[in-house]
């Protein structure tokens, strides 16, 4: 069954309009939208900010690929909701001023956006929330894929999301000394990217999601090897994060090595969900929406990531 | 293609194995035998159904590193008795692990930050590296040799029915030959602190689907099963302890944190649920219940219950009045409870029950009752409005 993607908007670091990051910042933090023109002011007073993020994306979503009400929602975060998370965290372990927050914890649970997702449209529609670190994303997709293939469903709304919070960041830098991590890591990142998929025909085609099981990975290096026999115009876009665990892109550099590549990472920081951000540039810059200088415009986009000990993702678009 | 049950494990305060877990349900032997205040000395006396061993004794149960969090060392323990009972090779196929969990390792996180609280600069920050949801699955996997494909997800308390469901549609699309699927939660002070924030823990035993409810009871543990194709089961000539037959995702989109009263997400799973499996709702014998006895969940499940069966009720318990709310876990323990009222032809009982919730007039089973049952619903709702049913069939 071929697949498109109808729609999409995204929430990041990246900035089509004016520019992009500079590389190397130390994090990187959403240039978020004006929400009162998307969300009804009353309901974004009780929202926090990783729920306007994921709203805001998914009404923008809809909007653009013209459904009305998608058959199922499916969000991915591999951190969930932190700022509410470390708030009432913070506030349980400190005896001596233990007021606890009741909407911090019920939006501290990773379902929130999914929930709020699905109370905005007023639908009783699938919804599924999937948190397994990087691959968080990826596997959302795969339910995305699956949903669609057994033809009970036509269109299906997907959503990745995480938020850097103060304490986030400050935690994980620590954790980061403590595991060593090397000087040219690229900086933590935080997202909202959602894209609106069915059957229906649109100039963005989702061509394949391979996960790749093998010790050495052969599925997607053949993958690579066919596709540029190809010999068609492509882009890869690399989730290198630029610390030690880019060990794992070795494995390719044999095929990859010369190829027109973004390491995306610059521009949005380094989070679990930041592929579905890459799933939204790759789409971008098929549609010309986005131009990279000194990168030939391709007809394809590989969105690649390599882990040490997890399994590796592929994801290809192209355009017609 | 149909998708069978070759295993199961559970781990509750009722027992760390399915002989003892049933033993318990049978004998009306309930575990709520703790209180809130063994987990954390500050807050009220909350009865709660916490497993009496400790994270060392769990992890040399286990054969494992005892820094594990707690979810992480519940779960390994029921999914390594659903792999033995499976007697399958896991090496020989292409084998996953899909999980639900809600809280993770926020036992080992919580203890970070009781340090951390005090002096920014305090605490072993190594105790936070499997504060991920995701990661607590990884472990798991890596021990039960079900690393084919790995997954978590987390829809609040139906986390592990969504679990057993995506776990179904993989297999039958082809990518994986075995699941191991359901779930696993610790009771954290996160959750016990939350939800007592939320007003919603009953400082007595609860009593699901009677009219004095006031709320539910937190308790702990893991449940998995060992899902396989047709084709599996032939080759290996398995055991087959139910076929899973439906299962149904729906959204209640009424609120973040109660359902709707009239139960429309409720009645779009089960109804569903019903449907995938090609059968009417009135050769449905048992519903194993979401029931957490909170006034809202039961109202609104009832509601439900009460129109989609609106000829004749099947039998219906809840056996978190034995176990607890095991939160992420519970549809993965009561999908194992659900196999086995199927297995040995039983109603399930629902301790504490006395008056139906007015204008329901529903009568929960109060013992464990012998009857023919076909097909087994189980019911798990979520936080969010994420409702999900399974349906089991006997074989």
């Amino acid at each position: 069954m071929d697949l498109y993607i109808n729609g999409t908007s995204s929430i990041s670091a990246f900035d089509s309009q004016h520019g992009l990051p500079l590389d190397n910042a130390d994090r990187f933090t959403c240039t978020e939208p004006d929400y009162k023109s998307i969300i009804d002011p009353r309901q974004l007073r009780r929202m926090s900010r990783i729920m306007r993020m994921g709203l805001a994306s998914a009404i923008k979503t809809l909007k653009v690929a013209n459904v009305q009400v998608p058959q199922a929602v499916i969000t991915a975060t591999g951190l969930g909701c932190l700022e509410d998370t470390g708030n009432f965290l913070v506030k349980m372990c400190d005896p001596d001023n233990r007021m606890m927050n009741p909407t911090a914890f019920i939006q501290s649970i990773h379902n929130t956006m999914g929930g709020q997702i699905a109370m905005h449209l007023k639908s009783n529609c699938y919804n599924n929330t999937f948190t397994q670190d990087v691959l968080s994303f990826e596997h959302a997709l795969l339910d995305t894929i699956m949903l669609l293939e057994e033809g009970t469903i036509e269109s299906v709304l997907l959503g990745g999301i995480d938020e850097l919070t103060v304490l986030k960041h400050e935690l994980t830098s620590r954790l980061s000394k403590a595991q060593k991590e090397s000087e040219g890591y690229y900086g933590q990142g935080e997202g909202s990217a959602f894209l609106s998929i069915s059957g229906l025909m649109s100039s963005v085609k989702l061509e394949k999601l391979i996960l790749s099981q093998h010790p050495n990975h052969s599925d997607i290096s053949d993958y690579f090897s066919n596709h540029f026999a190809l010999g068609e115009k492509t882009l890869i876009l690399k989730g290198k994060n630029g610390g030690n665990r880019d060990e794992a892109y070795k494995l390719t550099e044999f095929i990859l090595g010369t190829k027109p590549t973004i390491e995306y990472k610059k521009y949005c920081g380094d989070y679990p969900t930041s592929c579905a951000f890459a799933t939204w540039l790759a789409s971008e810059v098929l549609k010309q929406n986005v131009v990279f200088d000194a990168i030939p415009q391709p007809k394809h986009v590989l969105i690649y990531h390599a882990y040490p000990d997890r399994p590796h993702s592929l994801i290809h678009l192209s355009t017609c | 293609m149909k998708v069978f049950v070759a295993g199961m494990g559970v781990f509750t305060a009722l027992g760390d194995n399915c002989a003892g877990n049933l033993s318990s349900l049978l004998g009306k032997r309930h575990g709520i035998l703790a209180s809130s205040r063994d987990i954390d000395t500050l807050m009220g006396d909350f009865p709660i159904a916490k497993i009496a061993y400790t994270n060392n004794e769990l992890a040399a149960k286990a054969g494992i590193s005892p820094s594990w969090p707690r979810t992480a060392l519940l779960g390994v323990i029921a999914a390594q008795e659903a792999v033995a009972s499976s007697g399958l090779d896991f090496t020989k196929y292409r084998s996953g692990f899909i999980s639900g969990t809600t809280v993770g390792g926020m036992d080992s996180t919580e203890n970070f930050f009781y340090s951390y609280s005090k002096n920014k600069s305090a605490g072993h920050i190594s105790r936070i590296i499997n504060h991920e949801c995701g990661k607590i699955s990884h472990l798991i996997a890596e021990n039960i040799q079900a690393t084919n494909f790995v997954t978590t997800l987390n829809t609040a308390c139906s986390s592990a029915a969504n679990a057993i469901a995506f776990a179904a549609r993989m297999i039958k699309s082809g990518r994986l030959d075995i699941a191991v699927a359901g779930g696993t939660d610790a009771i954290t002070a996160f959750t016990l602190n939350g939800f007592n924030t939320l007003l919603l823990l009953d400082d007595e035993l609860n009593r699901p689907f009677d009219a004095r409810r006031k709320g539910l009871n937190l308790g702990e543990g893991a449940g998995y099963l060992v899902l396989v194709s047709e084709e599996i089961a032939r080759q290996n000539n398995c055991q087959i302890l139910a076929e899973l037959s439906g299962y149904a995702n729906a959204s209640d989109s009424f609120h973040q944190t109660a359902l709707s009263d009239e139960g429309n997400g409720p009645y779009l799973a089960m109804e569903c649920a019903i449907k995938m499996a090609g059968l009417s709702a009135s050769v449905v014998g048992y519903i194993n219940l979401h029931g957490t006895a909170t006034p809202n969940n039961d109202l609104s499940e009832g509601n439900a219950i009460l129109r989609l069966f609106p000829v004749k009720i099947p039998a219906i318990s809840s056996t978190k009045s034995f176990t607890g709310h095991t939160l992420g876990a519970s549809g993965g323990v009561e999908a194992v409870y659900s196999v086995l009222a199927l297995i040995n032809q039983t109603t399930l009982p629902n301790l504490r029950f006395e008056i139906p919730m007015p204008g329901t007039e529903l009568f929960p089973e109060t013992e464990a009752r012998k009857i023919d049952l076909q097909n087994v619903l189980s019911n798990s709702f979520g936080f969010g409005g994420n409702c999900c049913s399974l349906l089991f069939s006997k074989v």
